[in-house]
Formats: structure tokens, C-alpha cells, sequence
């Protein structure tokens, strides 16, 4: 753990045409630590975890002001390219999405894209030490050239962390990574966050309060688009400062 | 307060909280008769003390029971969450203050060989003190109110200094016998063999919580107690002094 801030946002405003999605999001996201985002479906959660990718450059008619540095660098500068950007800071989906490939294809896809192996060997090392970070290592070492799309939800989850670790992030953003999966592959997936996280600095949206307050340090309440409560997560489990983040994590209506 | 969306968490929260509440009158009664016990030797009212002791008891492990439920069912979070930890340690807090009330009414028979107006007259008011400070706490607890809390606490030094006043009055009583050094260090004695009668207990409370942990239940028989437990050894004591 460090105290090192990562990713610093600074009065980021986020339209869809003419609708307002984020409001002046101010927030530093320290490095190598897990911060949840959370909060009621269509607060801007994702929104907001795109604004740091920029993924929301290819979405027609999406407008994002402000400032977002990562490392002190403004990620929306003119001459910042946004696929090498998308290494830098990979992103993990709810439904796990592997192409239909095998898995060593999955693996490998980004890292040739980006011309990160000289040949063959490193290629593989690269893939295997990806499984082996994502902790897959052991269930796939036979099966590396079956369908990835053949293995079990938990494990196609795992075969994406994979891909984004692949291509040697610094960031790893999660959209719900776990909602579709079942409380085992859940938990492995969350005892691999704990792990990546010695490594990579992760941003996770989640529903689940509970996964939440099990894996972050930090968490962030959104509430109609605006950042309402960002304090560690122990704070805002046990002590919330602010009646709308206490009504939202105890299920009351406001 | 708002609601919670799943409206029988909301009646959870509240039967916990009213439980407690309950439990805390039933612990202001005890009080009440334990002291009518020290004051007028009412045999009556040291029947009922045993008949509370019990019953405080069990509302105890009902609210650990429910508290238990709560947080498996439900996984309370913030204010949820400080009120089913309390509601936990306001339960035990409230038993052992039960066991004290006990301790006193089983001393009723031996007090009332003696007859010391002025040392009964500060306990009362001690008791008064203490009595109404519980009744305020447990109002305090039933309307979430902090401010009234913040009061009981800093009230509590006035109860301090009767029992130092009532400590040097009976100090001063026992001296003609002993010289006044010899009479502090025998009341010190006392006063040590009292805590580790207390260690004692409390350890007994540690390890039936270990039980519980283990086994998901408390031990329900009777704790084995020594032969003249308490009063039986004070009685002697007094026993003695007649005789002197
Ligand atoms: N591609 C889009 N086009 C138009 N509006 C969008 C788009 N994506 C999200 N929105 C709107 O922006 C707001 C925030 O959505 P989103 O970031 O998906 O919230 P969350 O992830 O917290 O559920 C919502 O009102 C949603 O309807
Ligand atoms: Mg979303």
C-alpha cells in the first residue's frame, strides 16, 4: 500500500447530447489499491469508469470536461492516443466476453496487437504468466488451445483479467465483474483482486455492498450523477457521513 | 428516520430495539427491589430479585439470538450495523447489571443485623443517583438520543465521590476495633477479594461464550457454585462480629 495518488479527476462533467450524466466528479484515486465505485442503477458508475479509459470517446454523442491525470498526465490531451491508453488501463466487463477463440488466442490477442512479444517463446511466456497472475494457470495448462468460450463463467471471468493483465496495465477497471457469477468463482475472483492489487491500481463498480466493503480500501457513493461520499471503506460501512449514502447501503428509501 | 425499502427489516430493527428497551425496565425493577431489599429487609422483594435475575437471563440470549439473525439474514451496514453490535453490548451490559442487583439482595438478611442509618442513607442516594441515570439511559437508548447520553456521563462522578464518602464512614466504624491503618488495608483486602470474585465471573462469561462459539449454543444448566457462596461468607463474618 502507498500513498501514491494514481489517477487524479478534476470537475469532470459528462454529457449524453443534452443530458448531464456526471457533475463536477472530483476525486484522487491512490495507486495500488482497490477503490469500489457504488450506488443506484444510472448514477453514472460506468460512466464514470469510462471517462478514465476512454471509452467513451466511441460512444456517439458522449461530451467529457474536465481534467484527468494519471500520473500527472492529462489523459484528454490532443496528442494522447486512446488505444495505447486502453493498455495502460485495461477493462473487465459484467459478462465475461472472450472472443471465440482458444484460450491461448485470448491471452495472446492483445499483447501481438501491441507488438509487446519478438517471437514465439516470449509470446507464450507472456500468456502463461498472465494465467498464472489471474490464477488459472492450473485449471487451463492442458486445455490451452480449447474454446475459451467452453469454460465455466467464473473461469471466462478470470480468462479476461487474464487479457487485460496481457498486455501490462497499470490500471484495471471492473464493471460488476462478478454479477453473473455464483458465490465460489465470485470469491476467487475477489481473492485475485486482492492479489493483482500488490501490482495494479483497480477501480471496481460494484452492486454487492458486501464485495464492496470486502475488497476495497477506498469507496465512492454516486448519487444522480454527483460523487456524494468518497472516504475509506470502513468509514462509509460503519459511519457514513452523508444521509443519501447512509439510505442507499442500509436499503432505505430516501 | 427513513424506512428500509424491505419493510421487515425495519420490524426486525425495531422488535431488537424494543427487546433491549424491555430488558432495561426489567433491569430498573430488580434495582428498585434490591434496594427495597437494603433498605427494609423485604423478604417479598428479594423473592421477586431472584425471580428477575432469571428472567433478565433469558432476555439476554434472546437478543443475542435475534442480534445473530440480523446480521446473518440481513448483513446490516452502517447505522444497521451500530445498532445490532449495540444492541449486543447494551445485553450484556444490562445482565451483569442484573448479577449485581442479585449480590445485593442476598446480602439482605445479614444488613439487617446491623443498624447503620447514615451508611443506608448515603447508598440511597447513591442509588438514586445511579437509578434515575439508568432510567435516563435507557430513555436515551429508546429515543436515540445522544445529547442525554453525553449527560449521564459526565454525571457520573458525583456517584463517584458518595461511594468514597460511604468507603471512609464504614472505614471509621470498623476502626475502634483495629487501628486505622490496619482497618484500610482489611477493607482493601475486602474490596481485592470482591474483584477476584468478579474475575472469576467474568472469566465463567468468557468461557461460555467460547461454548457458544463452538457449539452455537449456551451452556442452559446452572453455573456450579461454591457451598455459601456470598452471603454464607459474609454471614460468617457476621457471625463473628456477634460474638465479639
Ligand atoms: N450510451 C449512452 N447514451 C445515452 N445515455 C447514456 C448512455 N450510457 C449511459 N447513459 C445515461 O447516463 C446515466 C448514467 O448511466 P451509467 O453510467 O450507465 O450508470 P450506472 O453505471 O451507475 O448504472 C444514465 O442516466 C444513463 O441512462
Ligand atoms: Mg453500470
Amino acid at each position: 500500500m502507498s500513498d501514491k495518488i494514481k489517477i487524479q479527476v478534476e470537475d469532470v462533467n459528462v454529457f449524453y447530447g443534452d443530458i448531464q450524466a456526471l457533475f463536477d466528479v472530483t476525486l484522487d484515486i491512490k495507486s495500488k489499491e482497490i477503490t469500489s465505485l457504488i450506488g443506484p442503477s444510472g448514477c453514472g458508475k460506468s460512466t464514470f469508469l469510462r471517462c478514465m479509459n476512454r471509452m467513451n470517446d466511441v460512444i456517439d454523442g458522449c461530451r467529457v470536461e474536465g481534467k484527468i491525470t494519471i500520473d500527472g498526465e492529462n489523459i484528454y490531451d490532443a496528442d494522447k492516443d486512446p488505444v495505447l491508453l486502453r493498455a495502460r488501463v485495461g477493462m473487465v466487463f459484467q459478462k465475461p466476453n472472450p472472443f471465440p477463440k482458444t484460450i491461448f488466442e485470448n491471452v495472446a490477442y492483445g499483447p501481438k496487437i501491441h507488438g509487446l512479444a519478438s517471437n514465439t517463446s516470449e509470446l507464450r511466456e507472456i500468456v502463461e504468466n498472465s494465467l498464472e497472475q489471474a490464477g488459472l494457470m492450473d485449471e487451463v495448462k492442458d486445455r490451452l488451445n480449447d474454446s475459451a468460450t467452453d469454460l465455466s463463467g467464473g473461469q471466462q471471468q478470470r480468462i479476461c483479467i487474464a487479457r487485460a493483465i496481457a498486455v501490462n496495465p497499470e490500471i484495471i477497471l471492473m464493471d460488476e465483474p462478478c454479477s453473473a457469477l455464483d458465490p465460489i468463482a465470485t470469491a476467487r475472483v475477489e481473492e485475485l483482486m486482492g492479489n493483482l492489487s500488490n501490482n495494479y491500481t483497480i477501480v471496481i463498480v460494484t452492486h454487492s455492498m458486501q464485495q464492496a466493503a470486502r475488497v476495497s480500501t477506498n469507496t465512492a457513493f454516486f448519487h444522480l450523477g454527483h460523487l456524494v461520499e468518497f472516504n475509506a471503506t470502513k468509514q462509509i460501512f460503519t459511519n457514513p457521513s452523508d444521509k443519501r449514502t447512509e439510505d442507499y447501503i442500509t436499503g432505505k428509501v430516501g | 428516520m427513513n424506512e428500509h425499502i424491505v419493510s421487515s427489516y425495519d420490524e426486525d430493527i425495531k422488535d431488537l430495539q424494543e427487546q433491549v428497551v424491555a430488558m432495561g425496565g426489567l433491569v430498573e425493577k430488580i434495582w428498585m427491589d434490591a434496594m427495597d431489599c437494603v433498605k427494609n429487609a423485604n423478604d417479598k422483594a428479594a423473592l421477586q430479585v431472584i425471580e428477575s435475575d432469571k428472567k433478565i437471563d433469558s432476555m439476554e440470549l434472546k437478543i443475542y439470538d435475534k442480534s445473530m439473525r440480523l446480521l446473518a439474514l440481513r448483513s446490516p451496514l452502517a447505522s444497521d450495523l451500530r445498532i445490532v453490535v449495540s444492541a449486543m453490548r447494551m445485553a450484556s451490559s444490562l445482565e451483569r447489571l442484573g448479577d449485581h442487583a442479585k449480590n445485593i439482595a442476598r446480602r439482605e438478611k445479614l444488613i439487617s443485623t446491623g443498624d447503620h442509618p447514615e451508611i443506608i442513607s448515603l447508598l440511597t442516594r447513591m442509588y438514586d443517583l445511579s437509578h434515575s441515570a439508568l432510567q435516563q439511559a435507557i430513555n436515551a437508548y429508546r429515543n436515540s438520543n445522544p445529547g442525554s447520553a453525553e449527560e449521564i456521563r459526565a454525571n457520573d462522578a458525583r456517584v463517584d465521590e458518595l461511594f468514597d464518602s460511604t468507603v471512609a464512614i464504614v472505614l471509621n466504624l470498623m476502626a475502634p476495633k483495629n487501628p486505622p491503618l490496619e482497618t484500610e488495608a482489611l477493607a482493601s483486602l475486602l474490596f481485592i477479594a470482591k474483584s477476584l470474585e468478579r474475575m472469576g465471573d467474568m472469566t465463567t462469561n468468557i468461557a461460555e461464550i467460547i461454548i457458544f462459539q463452538e457449539t452455537g449454543s449456551f451452556p442452559t444448566d446452572e453455573r456450579p457454585r461454591g457451598k455459601d457462596h456470598q452471603g454464607g461468607l459474609m454471614e460468617s463474618l457476621a457471625e463473628k462480629e456477634k460474638d465479639i
